[in-house]
């Protein structure tokens, strides 16, 4: 039988949850949310009607449930007449260090948890116990004997231990007494989750995002349910002409547009999302840069309807990985088409690039065809095309560059990358109208277009014709 | 001078010879010889003995509301008045045997060890400060 974490996300990265009648161990930096994590376990099991017990030897229970967000201190009180306590810390002064025996401790929780019928139990900070052994090997014993009588009582227990440098735990012995082992890693921006240990059962290996907000945990893990492939269909990208350029664009693909500032990659992607829009398919627009009413007005403008789009907006800077790919995640049911549109050159972290892998291999297998946009920092001769792992991934790669011809700024777009080998080799000009794109044609007689300074190919003939 | 109504009591021979050492040494306590020693010493004492089981049963007076303040933080409010009011219950005369069903009752919800340790200290700490 397995026991919530009060997080199903984490439940099933475990399993389905803490083995019944067991130890597990939640260790983490200061700050890492190590009391909220066990007080959410709590209150989500006595919102189920069960009866909890919550076992403090430092900070004072009235102290915590003063500084719950306020969506915590509200589940709180809607339950608190099934969560019991037992402060050790409010009695220590007068009662003297006596109180933290195991003896004591274990008989004083064993006595509560048979008066209560509370089989779900937090034992919060153990570093009080630390001064009262002489060697680590004393300690593990006596919470050896703890842990024993508690689950002796069918209980099933967190204990939260503070971490020391790179050890998992305090004095390096919890972590063996204990039946899981989860990990908090804080690092003043991100909260991380990892599960190291599960005895009995497979667990989810690797960092897991997770976040405390106003109303608990929530955890995001770095894996996405497995969906069935979809069948591959062809699909029309949404702009006259564009088909004979890049190929064939079909169902799943993920198109990778990438240019300077104002070559016209989000009035492509607007192309792209009214397409689908036409078609009665659902779209979901993700910005980087603008927010929905700027998305639809700009749109309308240049005569798109976007109305029927789900748009998102999100800075780049404040994404957590995890959360975010969860997010869109959540968001995808019955999407046929998703952009992201603004992606900037900026280093990844290994979560943000597990993320980006794990979201756009997960779009492909469900069959949204996917268009992302990134901006190029140099306006003329850039060969940095975007991200390594949306390079990686993505089935056509389309460069937008701008070329001085004739005393202007052009634009022409060249296909990097295609997954069928019926793609143009050529360099194609565009434009930007009142209508959005219109492809112009290929520019045949000059050469030296992707440098930004092209030359007439009939010129150059000439030239090595004199020489010769 | 004694008088019919005074009994004797036998104290060992060294106890004597001491009682008479201290006589000789503090002459400023005005005791006259070993049988006023005496009589002054278990005055004292008798007195002590008084002012303690004063104490003690003020302090067990005192105890269901001291318990009250102390579970309160420990174990939350309810909890706390509930045992109070069984400890404040309890028909006693005797401290020892009050103090017995006081363990009695705070075992019950917090376990031997800890019940000892709570009346032994409010106890101690009555008496004490009183």
């Amino acid at each position: 039988m397995r026991v919530s974490t009060g997080i199903t996300e984490l439940d099933g990265l475990m399993g389905g949850g803490f083995l019944e009648g067991s130890f597990n161990l939640l260790s983490g930096s200061p700050g890492a949310g190590k009391t909220l994590f066990a007080i959410n376990y709590l209150l989500s099991h006595a919102e189920n009607g069960k009866d909890v017990l919550y076992v403090s030897l430092e900070e004072s229970w009235k102290n915590i449930v003063k500084n719950l967000p306020g969506g915590m201190r509200r589940r709180y009180e809607k339950s608190k007449n099934r969560i019991h306590y037992l402060d050790f810390g409010s009695i220590r002064p007068l009662l003297g260090k006596e109180i933290l025996s195991i003896d004591v401790l274990a008989e004083t929780i064993s006595t509560s948890i048979a008066v209560h019928n509370s089989t779900i139990i937090v034992l919060d900070g153990i570093a009080p116990l630390v001064p009262h052994f002489e060697a680590t090997k004393e300690l593990r014993m006596s919470l050896f004997e703890l842990s024993q009588r508690i689950k002796k009582m069918g209980a099933t227990m967190i204990f939260t231990t503070e971490r020391a440098g790179e050890m998992i735990s305090r004095c390096g012995v919890e972590e063996y007494l204990a039946d899981s082992v989860i990990l908090l890693h804080y690092d003043g921006v991100y909260r991380r989750l990892q599960i190291l240990k599960m005895r009995g059962s497979e667990f989810s290996q690797g960092l897991h995002g997770f976040k405390i907000d106003d109303e608990g945990i929530s955890v995001f893990p770095n894996i996405l349910p497995k969906h069935k492939s979809t069948e591959i269909r062809k699909i029309d990208f949404g702009i006259k002409g564009m088909e004979r350029i890049i190929g064939n664009v079909y169902t799943g693909d993920i198109i990778l547009l990438t240019g300077p500032p104002g070559t016209g990659k989000t009035i492509m992607a607007y192309h792209f999302a009214e397409e689908a829009l036409k078609r009665n398919k659902k779209v979901l627009y993700v910005s980087f840069k603008e927010g929905r009413e700027q998305i639809f007005k700009r749109a309308k403008d240049m005569g798109f309807d976007m109305k029927g789009c789900r748009v998102i907006h999100k800075n780049i800077f404040e994404i957590n990985p995890y959360e975010f790919m969860w997010r869109i995640y959540r968001e995808i049911k019955g999407v046929s088409r998703i952009v992201f549109d603004g992606i900037g050159y900026m280093e990844l972290d290994e979560d943000a690039k597990r993320a980006e892998y794990t979201l756009l291999q997960h779009l492909k297998n469900r069959g949204i065809t996917t268009l992302i946009t990134h901006t190029t920092p140099d306006i003329i001769s850039s060969y940095r095309l975007g991200p390594t792992g949306v390079i990686y991934m993505a089935d056509n790669i389309i460069d937008l560059r701008y070329a001085e011809i004739g005393a202007e700024l052009r634009k022409v777009l060249v296909v990097i990358k295609s997954r069928g080998l019926d793609y143009e080799k050529g360099i194609i000009e565009y434009d930007i109208g009142k209508k959005g794109i219109t492809i112009l044609g290929k520019l045949e007689s000059l050469e030296g277009v992707i440098s930004g300074t092209p030359r007439h190919l009939e010129m150059k003939k000439r030239v090595e014709k004199f020489f010769k | 001078m004694g008088s019919e109504e005074d009994k004797m009591v036998r104290v060992p021979k060294e106890m004597y010879e001491a009682i008479n050492e201290i006589i000789k040494r503090y002459p400023y306590y005005g005791w006259k010889g070993p049988s006023e020693f005496v009589r002054d010493a278990i005055r004292r004492y008798v007195k002590e003995i008084n002012e303690k089981e004063v104490l003690l049963r003020k302090a067990l007076g005192y105890m269901p509301n001291r318990i009250e303040e102390m579970l309160r933080d420990f174990m939350g409010e309810e909890e706390a008045k509930e045992v109070s009011e069984k400890i404040a219950a309890i028909n006693e005369k005797d401290p020892e045997e009050y103090v017995r069903k006081v363990v009695d009752i705070l075992k019950g919800r917090v376990g031997q060890n800890l019940a000892e340790l709570i009346a032994k200290r409010l106890l101690e700490v009555e008496s004490y400060e009183g």
